[in-house]
Parts: C-alpha cells; sequence; structure tokens
C-alpha cells in the first residue's frame, strides 16, 4: 500500500493523521455555486488549520472566497452552492461527511459564528433574550426561565449595561455596537471551541470595531477558545490574530504567523498589499496601488490566479496551479517563484 | 434612572406588533376603516338583537288584500285591518259565499216585501231561531287586537235578540247580545278592542271563529255585513321596506351576516389552500415552486367570473355534495356554500404569492443563515424564524382580501346566485335595481352598506400596510 492510497483511506473513514495540537483542518476546499451565468468557482482547493486556542485570520479582497470558506467549514453553504470536495477536520471528525442531525449539535455549540450586519443578524420578531436563550435550549436540556438568566449573564459578559431591562427588547432598540455585542453573546452562549466572525467589525465605526475585537479577545483569553477571523482590514488582522492566510480569488496564497506576513511577505499578492497599506513611519508620495482587476470566479484564469495581475508572472504561472507549499515551519507560499522573486531578500 | 432617558425611546419599545399597531394609531383612515369594520362585523354578530323585525316579515298595511308595496323610510302608525266580509251579501262580490259555515237562508231582498230603507243589495241572509248560526273564522296575520263588526238587521214580527258570539279554538267565549226592534232595519256597529270585551283575542296563528245566533223570536234578515280584524301598529322603517314590504334594515342587518360569513369563509379556504402552498413553494424552491407558481398562473388567467359561475352551479348539482349538506342540515344553504367555495379556490393565489416571496425574501436575510449557525433544524427555522415575519403581510392580504369577496358575493348575489330563504347585500341590492325610480332607498341603503363595508375593509387593510411597512406606501 502506498502512502497515497493510506491516506485516502483515513479521509475516508474520517480521522485526520494531524497532531492533536490542531482543532480544525481544512484540506483542499472546493466549493462552487452553480448560477444561471455559469458555474462561480468561489472557493478552490483551500487548505489551512487553525490550533486550539489560536487567534486566526483569514484576509482578502471582497468576493475571495473568504466567507464561503467559513460557511464551508460549517456545510453551510445553500442552492446554489454546493460543495465539490474537501474535508474539514473538526476535533478529528470530518464535518462535511456528518449527517445533518450530528452537524447541528455542533453549529452554535462548538463551532459558531457572528456576521457582519449585526442588525440583520437578529430576527426582528423576537427579544435579543429570547434569542440568546434560543441557542442555549437548542442545545442543552435547560428550562426557559434558566436560559434566560444565563442569557443575563452573557449580556453582561459582553459589556451590555442595564442587562437585566434591556433583555427584552427587541433588536431595533439596539445601537450596532450592543447589536453585535448581542450577537457576541449568543456565539458564545454554549462556550465554543471556536468562534468564526465574519468581518465583525464593518458595518461599525472605528471606537466601536475597536471594543467589539477588544470583548472578542477578551473572551477568547477567558475561555481559550480559537477564532477564525475573517476581514479586508489588514490593521484588524495585525492587532488581534497570531497568524493569517491570505486568499486571493478563490484560492489561499499564503499563510504565516503575522509578523512573518507583515515582515516578510513571500507571495506577490501579499507584497502588493503591504506596499498599498498607508504609514506613518515613511514618507511616501505616491500610494502603491495593484493594476488590474479582481479576477471573474466564474472564467478564472487558469494556473495561478493572480498571474494576469504579476509583474514576475511566467508561462508556468498561467498553466499550473502552484500548491501551498512549506516554506519555513508555520509559514506557507502557494508560488512558484517566489524564491527567485525574493533572493534579493534572501 | 438611566431607563428615564429611554422614556422617549418609548415609542419605539415592544415588539414589531407593538410598534405597527402603535403606527396604525396615528394613521386616522385606517382607524376609520377598523371602527367601520369592527361596526359591520358587529352589526352581523349582533343582527338578532339590531334587527326590530325579523327579516321575513312582511308589513302589509293595504287592504283589502295583501299587495306588498315599497314604504318609505321612517315611521308607520295606524291600524291594520285584514276585511273579511266587505259586501258578503252581495251575490255580485266574489267572495266566496262557501266559507260561511251558513245556515242562513239567502233571499232575495226585492222580492221579500222588506223595505229597503238604507242602500242595499239585492240580497240579504235570512237566520230564524231554528236556522242554526251564521259562522267565519277569522284568522289575522298577526297577533290580534280589535275586531271590527258591522251590519244592519231588521226583524221580521216580534222583537229578536241576537248574539254575536266568538269563540276561539279552546272554546273559551265572548256573547254579545243584541236586542233588536221590530220592523225596521238596526244598525249595529261592534268594535271589541283587547282591553275591552274582547278576552277571547286570538294568540298567534289561532283563529276565532264567529257566530251569528238567532236566540228568540222572529227570523232576522242580516245584510251589509263587514268584518275586519287586525291591529294598530307603529312600524319603523329605518330604510323603507323592500318590494315584498319586508323591512329593509332588519333585512340588511341579517345579510350582513350571510355577506360576512360568505368572505369569511372564503377567506379561510383561501388561507387553507394559498398558505401551505406558498410555504411549501417557498422553502423547497425548484421544481415544486415552478408547479405551484404555474398552477396560479392558471387560476389567474381564467375569467374569474364565468367560472366562479360555473363552479358555483357544479356544486349546487354535484349529488354527494347536496347529500353531505343535508345530512348537516344545511341543504337551504346550497348556494351561499357554493359560493364559499368557489370564492375561497379563486382567492387563493395571491396569498400563495405573497407567502412565497416573503419567504424567498426571508431565508436570504442573515438572522436565517444565523439560525442556521446555531444548529436550529429546517423545521425549526421555517416554523419560528420564518413564519412570525410572514405574518404581518399575511394579515394585510387576508383583510384587503375580505373586502375584494364581500365585492364578489354582493355581485354574485345581484345575479341571483344567493339563498333564498336568507337576505343578502346583493340581492336586495337587485330587487331595489328595478324600481329604484320610485323606491330610491330599495337601491340605496343596499349600495351604500356595501361601499362602507368595503371601503372600511380596504381602509384597514392599507393602514394595516402602512403599519407593518411604511415603506410600501
Amino acid at each position: 500500500m502506498t502512502i497515497v492510497e493510506q491516506s485516502i483511506r483515513e479521509d475516508d473513514i474520517g480521522i485526520s493523521n494531524q497532531d492533536n495540537d490542531i482543532l480544525v483542518e481544512v484540506k483542499d476546499l472546493t466549493t462552487y455555486f452553480y448560477t444561471e451565468f455559469g458555474i462561480v468557482r468561489a472557493v478552490e482547493g483551500v487548505s489551512f488549520h487553525i490550533k486550539k486556542g489560536e487567534f486566526f485570520g483569514l484576509v482578502g479582497e471582497s468576493g475571495c472566497g473568504k466567507t464561503v470558506t467559513a460557511l464551508s467549514c460549517l456545510n453551510l453553504v445553500r442552492f446554489p452552492g454546493m460543495i465539490e470536495g474537501g474535508q474539514v477536520f473538526y476535533k478529528g471528525k470530518d464535518v462535511l461527511k456528518l449527517k445533518d442531525k450530528d452537524i447541528r449539535k455542533i453549529r452554535g455549540a462548538e463551532i459558531s459564528m457572528i456576521f457582519q450586519d449585526p442588525l440583520s443578524s437578529l430576527n426582528p420578531v423576537f427579544t435579543v433574550g429570547e434569542q440568546i436563550a434560543e441557542v442555549i435550549s437548542l442545545h442543552e436540556d435547560v428550562k426557559k426561565d434558566v436560559a434566560k438568566e444565563r442569557a443575563i449573564k452573557l449580556m453582561e459578559e459582553v459589556g451590555i449595561p442595564l442587562a437585566q431591562e434591556r433583555v427584552d427588547d427587541y433588536p431595533h432598540q439596539f445601537s450596532g455596537g450592543m447589536r453585535q455585542r448581542v450577537m457576541i453573546s449568543r456565539a458564545l452562549s454554549c462556550n465554543p471551541t471556536l468562534l468564526i466572525a465574519d468581518e465583525p467589525t464593518t458595518a461599525l465605526d472605528v471606537t466601536i470595531q475597536a471594543q467589539i475585537l477588544e470583548i472578542i479577545r477578551g473572551l477568547q483569553k477567558k475561555f481559550g477558545m480559537s477564532v477564525l477571523l475573517i476581514t479586508h482590514n489588514l490593521g484588524i488582522i495585525a492587532e488581534n490574530c497570531q497568524r493569517v492566510g491570505v486568499m486571493y480569488g478563490g484560492h489561499i496564497v499564503e499563510t504565516a504567523a503575522v509578523k512573518t506576513i507583515y515582515k516578510d511577505p513571500r507571495h506577490p499578492y501579499t507584497q502588493a498589499l503591504m506596499a498599498a497599506i498607508p504609514r506613518l513611519d515613511l514618507s511616501i508620495d505616491k500610494l502603491q496601488t495593484l493594476p488590474g482587476s479582481v479576477p471573474d470566479l466564474i472564467d478564472p484564469p487558469t494556473g495561478c490566479r493572480f498571474h494576469p495581475r504579476c509583474s514576475y508572472a511566467t508561462s508556468k504561472c498561467a498553466e499550473v496551479v502552484p500548491p501551498l507549499k512549506i516554506w519555513t515551519s508555520d509559514h506557507e507560499v502557494a508560488c512558484h517563484h517566489h524564491e527567485e522573486i525574493n533572493a534579493s531578500k534572501d | 434612572m438611566l431607563r428615564k432617558k429611554y422614556k422617549k425611546a418609548e415609542e419605539l419599545s415592544g415588539s414589531q406588533l407593538a410598534i405597527a399597531f402603535r403606527r396604525f394609531r396615528k394613521n386616522k383612515a385606517g382607524l376609520l376603516g377598523l371602527i367601520l369594520s369592527t361596526g359591520v362585523i358587529l352589526m352581523a354578530l349582533l343582527a338578532d338583537v339590531l334587527a326590530p323585525y325579523d327579516p321575513a316579515t312582511y308589513f302589509l298595511i293595504h287592504y283589502p288584500g295583501y299587495v306588498p308595496s315599497y314604504q318609505p323610510p321612517g315611521v308607520k302608525e295606524g291600524a291594520e285591518l285584514f276585511d273579511y266580509t266587505n259586501y258578503v251579501f252581495n251575490p255580485s262580490f266574489e267572495f266566496p259565499l262557501s266559507e260561511w259555515s251558513n245556515d242562513w237562508q239567502i233571499i232575495n231582498l226585492n222580492t221579500s216585501g222588506i223595505p229597503s230603507g238604507i242602500e242595499h243589495g239585492s240580497h240579504a241572509a235570512r237566520g230564524s231561531s231554528q236556522g242554526g248560526e251564521l259562522t267565519q273564522d277569522i284568522t289575522a296575520y298577526k297577533d290580534l287586537f280589535f275586531i271590527e263588526l258591522s251590519f244592519e238587521a231588521y226583524v221580521v214580527g216580534e222583537p229578536a235578540t241576537l248574539s254575536v258570539i266568538f269563540t276561539n279554538e279552546d272554546g273559551k267565549e265572548d256573547q254579545i247580545d243584541l236586542t233588536l226592534s221590530e220592523n225596521r232595519w238596526n244598525s249595529v256597529v261592534l268594535a271589541l278592542q283587547d282591553d275591552y270585551g274582547l278576552s277571547v283575542r286570538k294568540e298567534k296563528q289561532e283563529s276565532i271563529k264567529m257566530s251569528l245566533r238567532v236566540n228568540t223570536g222572529s227570523d232576522v234578515i242580516v245584510d251589509n255585513f263587514n268584518l275586519k280584524a287586525g291591529e294598530y301598529f307603529k312600524n319603523v322603517h329605518y330604510m323603507g321596506t323592500n318590494y315584498k314590504s319586508e323591512d329593509l334594515f332588519s333585512r340588511l342587518v341579517h345579510g350582513a351576516r350571510v355577506s360576512l360569513l360568505v368572505s369569511f369563509g372564503a377567506i379561510f379556504i383561501s388561507l387553507f389552500i394559498g398558505l401551505p402552498l406558498g410555504l411549501v413553494a417557498g422553502y423547497y424552491r425548484g421544481k415544486v415552486d415552478e408547479i405551484v407558481m404555474r398552477m396560479t398562473d392558471v387560476f389567474l388567467t381564467l375569467p374569474f367570473y364565468f367560472v366562479m359561475i360555473l363552479v358555483i352551479v357544479v356544486i349546487q348539482n354535484t349529488r354527494w355534495v347536496d347529500n353531505l349538506l343535508i345530512e348537516m342540515g344545511l341543504s337551504t344553504q346550497v348556494i351561499l356554500i357554493a359560493v364559499m367555495i368557489g370564492l375561497g379556490i379563486f382567492g387563493w393565489m395571491g396569498i400563495t404569492r405573497l407567502v412565497r416571496a416573503t419567504i424567498f425574501q426571508i431565508r436570504e436575510s442573515d438572522y436565517v443563515e444565523a439560525a442556521r449557525c446555531i444548529g436550529a433544524s429546517n423545521r425549526r427555522i421555517m416554523i419560528v424564524h420564518i413564519f412570525p415575519n410572514v405574518l404581518a403581510p399575511l394579515i394585510v392580504v387576508v383583510t384587503l382580501g375580505l373586502s375584494a369577496n364581500i365585492l364578489v358575493e354582493a355581485g354574485l348575489a345581484f345575479l341571483g346566485f344567493t339563498t333564498e330563504d336568507l337576505s343578502s347585500w346583493g340581492r336586495e341590492l337587485s330587487n331595489g335595481f328595478d324600481y329604484a325610480t320610485v323606491a330610491w332607498w330599495s337601491v340605496f341603503f343596499p349600495a351604500i352598506l356595501i361601499i362602507i363595508a368595503v371601503m372600511s375593509f380596504n381602509l384597514l387593510g392599507d393602514g394595516l400596510r402602512d403599519a407593518f411597512d411604511p415603506r410600501l406606501r
């Protein structure tokens, strides 16, 4: 039996061969959307892992597949989307192969998610207390008043003033930041091991953004959970995350520790991103921009999806999809030529 | 303390429904609609209390005979008399003498040698103490309050006593003895009221027998006999009467019951069909949705009135439906039920489309996604998270559907699709239609009621829509 065959067999029975330190491992995840205009290859061959207690960031521009990746992790992709392949191992089990009933036990209880727009993520016809208590009563066999008590405690924990009174208010009576706090308390109500935060601060103003991230960070430390933070804001990544994955056009192009990404980006796309950040410590007349536009995922470029915009692209880049290769421990890059490009630096 | 600062924000506190109703309170047109439609519903519910008369009572004031007629709105006061025997002894008058239990003889006055001091016909009745009785049954339409009796009697030879006897069905008698002078015409007028001499007052449909009996002495010849029975009345017809002399107000109040019952029944049937279809189409999408939507398209293309009439006629003539209705004791209401079912099965498309569209919109919303994220099952999402959001537009569409149903029911009743023994607005309108120029009230009031009912439900629906979703304005 060859090694390849063995790994396939192990995948089939749903056991990851990774070490215990890893909480979630995504392998070759591929999700397509079958629209009437064609197949949207939203996510293709995405692999990354999140360690226990880790703050992992997923960064990329709009429409590069960050949210679809997150939804795929919970098998929440809906019509016309389909998960075409890959595995998502959570605590060694392949989430994508679980039955609906079993995955529902994981959703909300072990892996929970918060969304971009906290108003539309809360049902307008129920009080926030009811909505927090709903999660608790879905996963735990507790009485209504107990669930409500816990909802109040959770609301206090995320810093909602007068939680005792506000528990019976409706979502529209809360400000944006307070709503996001409600969403967070809802996500945390069953002490999850992984919190997926899908652009949790995009809809909020900057001061509230900081508060919300502060809360998430504080709770992460307190409960020791892992966080998958999806954002297009590199500042937020730098401030919060331990490791980061950079996505472009449905592919992950680079994963590394945060410091490494900022100090030593190896993929041309990551480098371009870093160059486009306005900096206070340097005086630059003109901010660097990236030529070209985001690839059309219905008809994506062959090979490396970044190659039409990449100044280092060769014919190989247009033909072969570069695999995500380990560069140093904890630094993976998906580029055929990153060694030559960065030769001068190295 | 801090909470007090939110006092202003109280306006916006509470559930969606609470906010909607607070917004609705400020909508004057909507409030008017609410008040009027509540009035119409109350009118239907309290028809028995509100209606001064039984809708099937005829108010006949003309005599002789029962000639029904339109009467304008207002108070009708007077005596209602039913004439039994006018000119009965005049053979040229066609009142059937056989109706008299007549032991008396008919004589020819011209040849009898009796002086005709007053105007007489050629014939009279002659009775003797051996000749038995002249009797007449009095069956007035309503409770009898008085009897008016007048005749002229000629006594041949010695003075005689004549008894007028009223007997009710229990055999109880009132006897009035009259002493008559001889060889001349005696004029007799008896006016008997219930509180004055007449103790055998007729109750309900019971009849009274009147007899004339010669007690002593000579023969008595009776002529110019008049017998009237009836009651004093004071009828208030707020809206006049219809062509059958039925009180229009009572008819219309009871008609509200029919109109609303049919409309509500139909909307429930529509909901029963439309809601599950909409839910299924919205939830399963794909092929199921395609089939349901094509079904609504087909139903929407059908020429509504013609197919409705066809459906009604088919339902009306289906044996098992008939049998079922007879079993339920509703056999006389077959047309009404057919109209209700017909309206129901042609009114579900709007509901289906609305529910489907709302679900399409809601199922894409973030909070449904969020509900899936917390591990809620599909069924739970459908019932707990999606359905309450469908409720608000559903209330609106049902209210507007009610007014449409009232209108169509009236239209069909106007065309004659209504039960004979129940009044309905459309039928009153259609009955009054031919005489609109002489009896304006017979058209005006049914029409105005239909307008008020339809308008009030429309205003209510519009008000609710504005309250639930001000953006739709």
